[in-house]
């Protein structure tokens, strides 16, 4: 039974991908499809999104503020946010909601969130990829724009996934330790959808009120995902470290939390 | 084999206190062996069986494991009740890493669940959900299964299966059952320990066990 390092690592790592698989796929099933209409909520949540803002913006006859139409400029806003707040709720819930299948030793904190914020980024992907291509289809909208930065584009949505990765962890932490973490945390995901530029930019902000909503790291990938995905914006607002140091001190502190509870055999109430 | 070293277990208490269920543990469950552990309701045995399983960890201490275990059977499988019996039966079967087909086919054979299969758990009575339980941990074939409380479950023709299932298994298969009364044990174990205040007291002998704990019993009505 005693194995080299190496090959114990590779044997641990083999049991995780197996474990993340198995639960995508379960929570698959539980999560949408358990109703026909299941996975037509993840559409319409962001297609009510992007037309009552869009809806109003019309209203008020406000132009789009970038070289881009207005329904391109509010979904590169609407999308990141969607991402986030979907791996940061769910994530804040994921272990409470898989407690009994923790009764299988393979089956750890860490994989439970893992699978989550995979799901949760992959659907949302998934439902934008769908937007952009109706949009080509009624509204003309080019699909160059999207890929002529490809690289910028990638760098940004790894920025999301890393910051979406941290506050899940973050937050399945924090749920195991203050109960009701996970209503603070949509609490915050109300005021942040106001305060992250979903539906304006940070250089039409007064610069005292720039400087605070920055501090949103949020803001800064929605900037960097617009700066690469609209022809002709370009912001230079955005941190790309700022992002990165975010996201891997929540990733840090959740993972710390979970070897806190785990040392010290913590046990959730069943 | 399996190996308890110094294993202790703790619950904090919500007046802030601190109950010990399991006070530095030494013991050895040694291959080929199927062995009882008697105690009285809240003495830790479910504790104790999570512990063993890997489903909790304890305070301070180790498990030393050579052979694979399986889950505590009898309560609360860990079944999803929006998903079918067939469903539930995937995820397992992957994260044990076995043939999805396989073990669903041996589940459909061993627990007479019919078209129920592919229905929701929620509709299944208690006694669905433990034959699939049964059934399922069956399937995975684990070298020692932790049976808490109960290996009765269903009617008498399905209790004789599972019964002629572990005589079947005899060979590759052990038991740890613990109960609050040694009738369950009488059929399979070859020795006992007996589980309380916090320590575990292992004896060679079933009858010894049985004597300590009747003693334990007689001690505690006086």
């Amino acid at each position: 039974m005693d194995l080299s390092l190496p090959a114990k690592f590779g044997r641990q790592l083999e049991v995780f991908g197996r474990v993340v698989y198995a639960l995508i796929l379960r929570e698959a099933r539980t999560r949408h499809g358990r109703s026909r209409i299941g996975y037509l909520w993840a559409v319409m949540e962001p297609a009510v999104q992007l037309g009552v803002l869009w809806f109003f913006y019309e209203l008020i006859g406000r132009r789009s503020p970038v070289n881009a139409s207005m329904a391109a400029f509010l979904l590169t806003g609407i999308f990141p946010f969607l991402a986030w707040r979907a791996t940061a709720v769910r994530g804040s819930t994921a272990i409470q909601s898989n407690l009994p299948l923790m009764v299988h030793p393979q089956v750890q904190p860490f994989s439970i969130v893992v699978a989550r914020v995979i799901l949760e980024l992959a659907t949302n992907l998934v439902v934008w990829l769908f937007f952009i291509l109706i949009l080509r289809a009624f509204f003309g909208e080019p699909l160059s724009s999207w890929t002529d930065e490809p690289l910028h584009l990638l760098t940004g949505f790894g920025a999301l996934a890393l910051l979406a990765f941290g506050f899940a962890m973050f937050n399945a932490g924090m749920a195991r330790i203050v109960s009701f973490w996970p209503e603070i945390i949509r609490m915050t995901a109300r005021v942040l959808f106001f305060t992250s530029g979903v539906f304006y930019t940070m250089e039409s902000l007064p610069p005292r009120a720039r400087d605070v909503i920055l501090l949103n790291p949020l803001s800064h990938v929605i900037e960097w995902i617009r700066s690469a995905a609209l022809p002709g914006f370009d912001s230079m607002h955005y941190d790309p470290m700022y992002v990165a140091v975010w996201g891997l001190w929540l990733l840090f502190v959740g993972m710390f939390i979970d070897w806190v509870v785990r040392l010290t055999g913590h046990v959730e109430a069943h | 084999m399996i190996e308890l070293i110094g294993v202790e277990k703790h619950y904090r208490l919500r007046n802030g206190g601190k109950r010990t269920v399991l006070d530095h543990i030494d013991a050895v469950f040694p291959k080929g062996k199927n062995v009882g552990i008697l105690g009285l309701n809240g003495s830790g045995k479910s504790t104790l069986m999570r512990i063993i399983a890997g489903s909790e960890r304890p305070n301070a201490g180790r498990v030393r494991k050579t052979v694979t275990v399986s889950w505590p059977l009898g309560f609360a499988p860990s079944f999803s009740g929006n998903l079918s019996g067939a469903e539930n039966l995937r995820f397992v079967s992957r994260i044990y890493d076995r043939d999805i087909d396989e073990v669903t086919e041996f589940v459909r054979d061993f627990a007479e669940l019919g078209r129920y299969m592919d229905e929701p758990i929620n509709s299944y009575s208690s006694g669905m959900r433990a034959k699939l339980a049964f059934g399922l941990s069956m399937a995975m074939d684990f070298q020692v299964y932790l049976v808490d409380e109960t290996l009765s479950v269903g009617d008498a023709a399905f209790q004789a299966k599972c019964k002629r299932v572990f005589e079947e298994r005899a060979a590759r298969s052990n038991l740890i059952i613990a109960s609050h009364h040694h009738s369950v044990m009488q059929d399979y174990c070859d020795s006992a320990g007996v589980l309380d205040n916090g320590d575990l007291v292992m004896f060679d002998t079933l009858e010894s066990a049985q004597d300590y704990y009747n003693d334990l019993i007689a001690k505690r009505a006086a």
